[in-house]
């Protein structure tokens, strides 16, 4: 069963003849709700103060939007051009 | 407004804006949720214990609310500073 990442990433196609340099890792928001459907009760809660920090009462549901930087490339699925191994870190 | 009374005053109303924040959420979930007994009570508590803070709050620094939503003493004390946003 795969872990729950609030992001997902992929390889996209580099052309020989793109003009620009090649974006090798991209990546896209996925939030809690896409998987979650509908809250069940008792979730375990944050306390106040932390609740208002995060934006949510429930850590089930806690999704920070993380900066498109930080992102580290995650692959689930076995590659397709195992051969673009992405080499540096660097992202859009 | 002198420190230590300042310092109070953030703390209580910083207390407040979280009790705030939680029962916007218990209502929102009790909005799609609402035979959930063990979220009804604590909303209930807190709503009290919100209550009794604003009691507390307004007895020390003047109304939160207007048009007779709060209580004042003597002069009025709706249009004394900080205003909401001066704070």
């Amino acid at each position: 069963m795969h872990k729950y990442s609030s992001y997902k990433t992929y390889t996209p196609y580099i052309s020989k003849y793109d003009p620009c340099p090649p974006m090798k890792v991209k990546s896209y928001s996925t939030p809690i709700n896409l998987y979650l459907g509908f809250q069940p009760m008792n979730l375990p809660q944050y306390q106040a103060r932390e609740a208002l920090q995060k934006g949510t009462l429930w850590p089930a549901l806690y999704s920070p939007y993380e900066k498109v930087k930080m992102r580290k490339p995650l692959f689930s699925k076995p590659q397709t051009q195992p051969e673009l191994q992405p080499e540096e870190e660097e992202m859009d | 407004m002198a420190g230590k009374k300042q310092e109070m005053y953030d703390e209580q109303l910083l207390q407040l804006q979280e009790i705030d924040f939680v029962l916007l959420e218990l209502n929102l979930y009790l909005d799609t949720h609402p035979g959930d007994i063990q979220a009804i009570q604590q909303y209930n508590q807190l709503a009290m214990k919100r209550k009794q803070m604003q009691m507390e709050f307004e007895a020390a620094y003047g109304p939160l609310l207007h048009y007779g939503q709060s209580y004042t003493k003597y002069p009025f004390q709706w249009i004394e500073s900080p205003w909401p946003w001066q704070v």
